[in-house]
């Protein structure tokens, strides 16, 4: 059981920003056991690459071409339920948490608090959620 | 009754005659053929302050120190028997010495002399002088009257023209033979600025009314005019008439229109402006930012253990760069809130009214009945203007701990009620606000004219213990549901 806990995580990052998703890349691989299995530039292609790569977790931009982050959100929980969604926005809007919320993420971080992102990765792949912390108290 | 009595007798006759001509206001003389004064009534010697004894047998040429030394109306006058002519309406302007200019209208015929004599000459003469004087005062009067560029038109009780000056002939094109006759409000197709029975009204209770006009033109042009009118009464309170002064200030109004316009545009473009650079802040510095905390972040997960002074001063750029971060939002949505463009009017206000009542402490109470359907783009950012617009002058001058936001929607039109429990506007203040001058509009007074263009209204109502603004607008078209979509497609090829 621990073991299953504590086994490295596949994580799929979706932006449309080169300089976000490359110091995502470099963030998340300071914790070793972490794969990021790859990335998306818009909801279409996340959706294809959730189904192609199977990855544990999804961190997921809401502002995006073709399809944004919150209609991406339930289709790919649909066709991999196991995965779960970090929502990693520079929205700060109560209203965007609860729209998240429905949607079926399991976090929601703003790109601002960044330095959040590894504990808030942690504990979405441990299938806990994670909506508190300073970015819902400042996201009224 | 017979004949024989009707038969006056001539020495009777002759009494009569002489009471009927001293007591009549006109002076009448009787002249021998020699012109030398038989007799003048006592009018006569008023009028040319003679007495009888300088006068009687005297040749009229040398009566009151040669004052009749008129020679034109002396052969005229001996005319009258030589040549048995009448003297008819004979105008005389004459400077009599010691008497003054006079204006006089004289008759003369022969007649009979009482004793049977002879014949004589009897003169009557008509002091028209003060008659004269009032038609020459007039007459300057309206030279005056002409030489205004106002036009200017006299009317009766009736609204028949009486009069029309040059400038009214100039304002309107018709000229004063044209206008004189006509009634006014019809022969101008006036529309009235407030209800025809109170123009009226007001007229004839205060004796004056003030106000503006829009009048039509001979040539068809609609022009508006500032109109001043006055009850003209006469000295037992008769009312003679009104004089009406008008100017035309069409092209003064245009130039107001003209400013008002510009004023929407401005707000327009500076809301437009607003919304590229908050875009530009939220999605690019914005981006840029929290790409720096994450490698900074990731450079802290690194030396963290292997270098602790290190991540000590990494700590404190990540919290400098989250700083910067947090700060570049919070002014872009101030600039712009995004959930207007995303989420809708009703969202966008709970989150500038949630930050509000954190900044402010003013507790606000937000109803939004507004149904499904979107509103336009527009009107949607406008009822958010004004609401950012009241709720800071709430905070600013009211001193009220409460307010209430209210927009609801029926039949087309959306009306947007802001309230609060404050001090209320002074007089002053409140009047410039709810005028539609040619002041160029900042603040509520700029939303008016938006509003004023987008077919709406806005009105302001306020007195000691709250003020409320309240604005109607068309709904007008809308693509998007409320609600649906929050969060936008970003388009190909945009930051």
């Amino acid at each position: 059981m621990l073991r299953d806990l504590m086994a490295g995580l596949r994580i799929l990052i979706v932006d449309d920003e080169k300089a976000v998703r490359t110091a995502l890349g470099r963030l998340l691989s300071t914790r070793g056991e972490w794969v990021v299995v790859g990335e998306a530039t818009d909801g279409a292609e996340a959706i294809g690459k959730a189904r192609e790569l199977k990855p544990d977790v999804v961190i997921m931009d809401l502002t995006l071409p073709e399809l944004n982050g919150l209609a991406a959100t339930p289709q790919i929980k649909k066709a991999l339920p196991s995965a779960e969604i970090l929502i990693f926005t520079q929205h700060e809007s109560s209203q965007m948490v609860r729209e998240a919320q429905n949607a079926g993420a399991s976090g929601y971080l703003l790109k601002s608090q960044a330095n959040w992102l590894v504990t808030a990765v942690e504990a979405i792949g441990q299938h806990k959620s994670f909506f508190e912390g300073k970015n819902l108290s400042k996201a009224r | 009754m017979n004949t024989d009595d009707r038969k006056i007798k001539p020495i009777e006759a002759r009494a009569y005659a002489e009471t009927m001509a001293e007591t009549i206001r006109e002076s009448v003389v009787v002249l021998d053929e020699d012109l030398r004064i038989l007799s003048a009534n006592r009018a006569f010697m008023e009028t040319f302050r003679v007495t009888p004894r300088e006068i009687e047998n005297r040749p009229m040429n040398e009566i009151g120190g040669g004052q009749w030394n008129v020679p034109g109306l002396l052969s005229s006058l001996r005319n009258v028997l030589r040549q048995k002519t009448e003297l008819r309406n004979y105008e005389l302007a004459h400077e009599f010495p010691g008497v003054g200019q006079k204006f006089l209208v004289l008759n003369a015929r022969q007649i009979a002399s009482h004793d049977g004599s002879g014949r004589s000459i009897l003169l009557a003469i008509e002091d028209r002088t003060e008659e004269r004087r009032t038609i020459e005062d007039l007459r300057k009067q309206t030279e005056l009257l002409q030489l205004a560029h106002d036009a200017i038109i006299v009317r009766d009780a009736d609204s028949v023209i009486l009069f029309w000056n040059r400038g009214a002939q100039e304002t309107y094109g018709w000229s004063a033979a044209e206008a004189c006759g006509n009634v006014s409000h019809h022969f101008l197709s006036t529309e009235f600025s407030e209800a025809f029975e109170q123009v009226h009204e007001k007229l004839f209770s205060r004796g004056w009314w003030e106000g503006e006009l829009v009048h039509l033109t001979k040539d068809g042009k609609r022009i508006v005019v500032t109109s001043r009118q006055v009850l003209q009464r006469d000295q037992k309170g008769r009312m003679i008439g009104i004089l009406e002064i008008n100017r035309d200030i069409t092209s003064r109004k245009d130039a107001e229109e003209a400013l008002r316009n510009l004023s929407g545009r401005l707000l327009q473009l500076q809301d437009e402006e607003r919304r590229r650079i908050a875009r530009e802040l939220h999605d690019s510095t914005g981006q840029s930012l929290a790409a720096l905390v994450i490698h900074l972040s990731a450079v802290n997960a690194r030396v963290s253990e292997s270098d602790p002074g290190a991540a000590e001063m990494l700590r404190e750029a990540i919290d400098l760069s989250q700083k910067a971060s947090d700060e570049t939002r919070t002014l872009s949505y101030l600039l712009y809130p995004p959930t207007l463009d995303y989420a809708g009017l009703k969202s966008a206000l709970e989150w500038y009214i949630d930050g509000f009542t954190q900044r402010s402490k003013v507790k606000v109470e937000l109803d939004v009945s507004i149904g499904p359907q979107r509103l336009a783009e527009i009107v949607e950012r406008t009822l958010f203007r004004i609401v950012q617009e009241a709720l800071t002058n709430i905070f600013r001058h009211s001193g009220s701990e409460f307010a209430k936001v209210r927009i609801t929607r029926e039949s087309g039109v959306v009306r947007l009620e802001v309230t609060d429990n404050g001090k209320g506007i002074p007089d002053d203040v409140l009047a410039a606000l709810n005028s539609s001058g040619g002041q160029l509009g900042v603040g509520i007074r700029g939303m008016r004219e938006r509003i004023r263009q987008l077919g709406g209204w806005l009105q302001i109502r306020s007195r000691p213990g709250g003020t409320t603004i309240i604005t109607s607008l068309p709904v007008g078209e809308s693509v998007q549901a409320q609600g649906s979509g929050p969060v936008p497609t970003r388009p190909a090829g945009s930051p």
